[in-house]
Formats: C-alpha cells, sequence, structure tokens
C-alpha cells in the first residue's frame, strides 16, 4: 500500500473544529455530520476538516496529544524502551503532517510539534530496521509488531515480505537434489 | 449483464422514489452501516430518508447516527475487503453484496447531486464523499481484476472444483471476464505461434505454465477475534514447529497460508 493510500485511510478519522458558518445535519453515505453552527465545536473526518480549512470556513482543534509536553514525554518514553511503545493516535504522522500542513495556524507551537513527532518516528523507524534485521537473521518464521501503526508498517512492509519471499524460494529450490546439477557442464 | 442490472437497480430507485414522494413518512432511526443497511427490509425507505436537501427529508431526525459511529462501522467493512484484497497474494472470496450496496448508493446519491445546483457547500461535501467512495471501490474492483489477469487458470479451475453450495470466489461478472481472457489467451497463443509448431507440441497447458499464487508469502495482519493454538511452520531444517496465539488486537508479521482461513472468516485483517 502506498503512503498516499494510508493517509487517505487516516482521513477518514474524525477530528474536531469550530466552523464559521451554519448548515443543517447533512446525510452523508457513511454516516451524518452535523448541524454546524458557528462558534460550536463538531466532529468530522480529517478530509472534510482539511477541505473547509481550506475555504477558511472553520477552525480546527489539534487532537488532545498534539501538545509539546505529552509528545515530549511521549519521545522520551520510546527512547528509553527497546519495544515499540503505543502510540496516542494509529495515524500520528499522518494526522501531524497533514494538520501541520493546512492549519498549522490553528495549533500552538506547530514547529516544536513538528519536530517532536519527527524525532518520535526516526526512534521508531530506527527501532524497526534492527528488528528487520534480526528476523531476517535468524529466519524467523512470524513476528509479533504490536503498536505499529499503519505508515510505519507500509515504509518498510513491501521491501521486506519481498525480500523475504526471494530468500524463501532460494532456499527451498536449493534444497532438493543438491546444487551441482545445474552448474555442470 | 452488468449493464442490465445496474439498469434494473435504477428502474427500482425510480419507482421508489415515485412512492415516497406521494406519501409522507416517519422514521425512529436508522442504520447507516453499508452492509447492514442492506439487509434490513424497507432499505429502499431507509435510503430515501438519507437523502439531502429533497422534499422527503424525514421529520423525525435519526437518534442514533452518529457520524463516527456510523462512518467508521460502516466503511471498516468496505475499507476492510478493500485492503484484505489489496495484500493477500490469492484472489479472496467476491464480496459482491458489498460492492452492489456501495454502488446502488453512490448511483443513488449521484442521480441526486444532478438535480442541484453546482456551487452548494451541501453538495460539494456530497460529492467529495462520493469520489471518495468511488476510489475505493475501483481500487478494490482493479486489485481484483489484476489477480484474475495475473492467474486466470487457477482461478478458473478453483472455480470448476467448486462443490455445490459453495460460496463462488469470482462475481458472475468477473466469472465472465476469466473465461474471456483465457480465451483469449489461448487463441492468441495459437495464433501466433502453436499453429506453426509440429503438431506433437501444439498443445500448451496455461494451468502449468501461468505461475500460482504465492500462499507463502509474508503478511502483515491485525487480530480482530482471539485465536489460539496457531501452528507456525519453521523455516529452516533446525528450527522446530511451534505454536502461538494471536491476542486480541495485537500485530503479526506471518506467512499468508498460515492464516489463510481466518482471512476469509474475517478473524483477521491484513494491513
Amino acid at each position: 500500500m502506498e503512503a498516499s493510500e494510508v493517509e487517505f485511510l487516516a482521513e477518514q478519522e474524525p477530528v474536531t473544529i469550530i466552523p464559521n458558518f451554519s448548515l443543517d445535519r447533512i446525510y452523508l453515505i457513511g454516516g451524518d455530520l452535523g448541524p454546524f453552527n458557528p462558534g460550536l465545536p463538531v466532529q468530522v473526518p480529517l478530509w472534510l476538516a482539511i477541505n473547509l480549512k481550506q475555504r477558511q470556513k472553520c477552525r480546527l482543534i489539534p487532537p488532545e496529544w498534539m501538545d509539546v509536553e505529552k509528545l515530549e514525554q511521549i519521545r522520551e518514553q520510546e527512547r528509553n524502551e527497546a519495544t515499540f511503545t503505543p502510540m496516542p493516535s494509529p495515524y500520528y504522522m499522518e494526522f501531524t503532517k497533514l494538520l501541520l500542513n493546512y492549519a498549522a495556524d490553528n495549533i500552538p507551537k506547530a514547529d516544536e510539534i513538528r519536530t517532536l513527532v519527527k524525532d518520535t518516528w526516526d526512534t521508531r523507524i530506527a527501532k524497526l530496521r534492527l528488528s528487520a534485521d534480526s528476523f531476517v537473521r535468524q529466519q524467523e518464521a512470524h513476528a509479533r509488531l504490536d503498536n505499529l501503526t499503519l505508515m510505519e508498517i507500509n515504509t518498510t512492509g513491501p521491501f521486506l515480505t519481498q525480500a523475504l519471499d526471494h530468500m524463501y524460494k532460494l532456499r527451498t529450490n536449493l534444497q532438493p537434489g543438491g546444487s551441482a546439477q545445474s552448474q555442470d557442464f | 449483464m452488468w449493464v442490465k442490472r445496474q439498469e434494473r437497480m435504477l428502474l427500482e430507485h425510480a419507482d421508489t422514489a415515485r412512492k415516497h414522494t406521494q406519501q409522507p413518512h416517519y422514521y425512529d432511526c436508522y442504520c447507516l452501516n453499508g452492509i447492514q443497511f442492506l439487509k434490513s427490509t424497507p432499505h429502499h425507505q431507509q435510503q430515501y430518508g438519507r437523502l439531502f436537501g429533497c422534499a422527503t427529508t424525514p421529520r423525525i431526525l435519526p437518534i442514533s447516527a452518529s457520524y463516527n459511529l456510523g462512518h467508521l462501522q460502516g466503511f471498516a467493512v468496505s475499507f476492510q475487503a478493500w485492503m484484505n484484497e489489496k495484500f493477500s497474494p490469492e484472489l479472496l472470496e467476491s464480496k459482491s453484496e458489498i460492492v452492489e450496496c456501495v454502488i446502488e448508493q453512490l448511483e443513488h446519491m449521484e442521480e441526486n447531486l444532478k438535480r442541484t445546483k453546482g456551487g452548494d457547500l451541501k453538495a460539494s461535501i456530497h460529492r467529495m464523499e462520493v469520489e471518495r467512495i468511488r476510489y475505493v471501490l475501483s481500487s478494490y474492483l482493479r486489485s481484483r481484476i489484476r489477480k484474475i489477469e495475473k492467474y486466470f487458470p487457477h482461478v478458473l479451475e478453483k472455480e470448476k472444483t467448486r462443490t455445490e453450495g459453495e460460496p463462488s470466489i469470482l462475481s458472475p461478472e468477473e466469472f465472465a471476464f476469466a473465461k474471456e481472457y483465457m480465451a483469449n489467451t489461448e487463441a492468441h497463443l495459437k495464433n501466433v505461434a502453436l499453429k506453426h509448431m509440429p503438431p506433437n507440441l501444439q498443445k500448451v497447458d496455461l494451468l502449468k505454465i501461468v505461475p500460482e499464487p504465492n500462499l507463502d508469502a509474508f503478511v502483515f495482519l491485525r487480530v480482530k477475534e482471539k485465536q489460539e493454538n496457531i501452528l507456525v511452520e519453521p523455516e529452516t531444517d533446525e528450527q522446530s514447529e511451534y505454536v502461538i496465539d494471536l491476542d486480541k488486537d495485537s500485530q503479526h508479521l506471518i506467512r499468508y497460508k498460515t492464516i489463510a482461513p481466518l482471512v476469509a472468516s474475517g478473524a483477521v485483517k491484513l494491513i
């Protein structure tokens, strides 16, 4: 799955906005939204929130975890522990990226948040590389990957699985009948 | 065949629409998520009530239909079918029920959108949602077609050996497509090369020359219902096989073959 598709999935997640227009309840195929009243917070999926924001029709309320103190804690925890720590949102990276790109003016200390999330991400990806490496070395048949988010899995996933498939093919082709057969001329 | 069915669906919609404009109706609440929505009996009524800005908007607004719940649960079904199909190495059972339901809703919404003016905020939100769903739908169908084109002899073989009562992995349209693809490939091979070969070499077994889906492929998955005692085969001869439990909400990297039945039953989802 491509990064853009993971982002697409993240855009389905709800986020709170404060609209500056009024609109009755609307009945989307996926569920109901609204009613929208100026100044009253309402939950909408991220794709709509960003669209409304781009048309300057609302103010975005950042999710609770998007806060410098909380993110600092998360970063420290991630650095101190050898395993993956649970993330505040399964789409934390996508949320950060989208919100900071399109609604940076609604988020206090946007730059610090960007750095903190990036640090956490880097730590996690480094861990992921290490564990993928040991997985391949020890020729394991199963791995447990709790707390990894979809985006993280998809950065290494396709490459890793293809590599494993190739190695498997090479190995299974070697075993029957020894290796000398086709090399003799 | 496909077009005919679409036509029939549209006609049905037109009928219900006509009925509904004549009589007022009231709802206590309705279920919004994709599949349940189709299965509940007076679904056309429900569907009509969900449309916007028309004369038949329900007088009583739904009580329990918050966007979050309706949205996440309802689309979880079709989104998951999409992701499973994307990640699994073999062709999964066709979810034609969901597909039809989604198509039906999209057609309906588009019909209504045609009647509205362009610049309306409401209409543009609806249009955006329709686009998003359409994307998922076509991506799902495309990944299926890609697999059918890649593994067509095996897909058809599986379809042939299927016992009575067992659900088909192909929708009728896909079956027609696969058969045609097979016939065309055979004709092509024959015309281009085979008929110029010596008679004893003119036969070709597509089942043997087209690669099978690689069920040994590794996949990532997330557990939805706890599973116990999954047998993991060893990678090398020195290792011995062992048993693992799949806890709810845990994530794993494992061979597709090991957990294929769990994907089919919906106990795990591929990510």
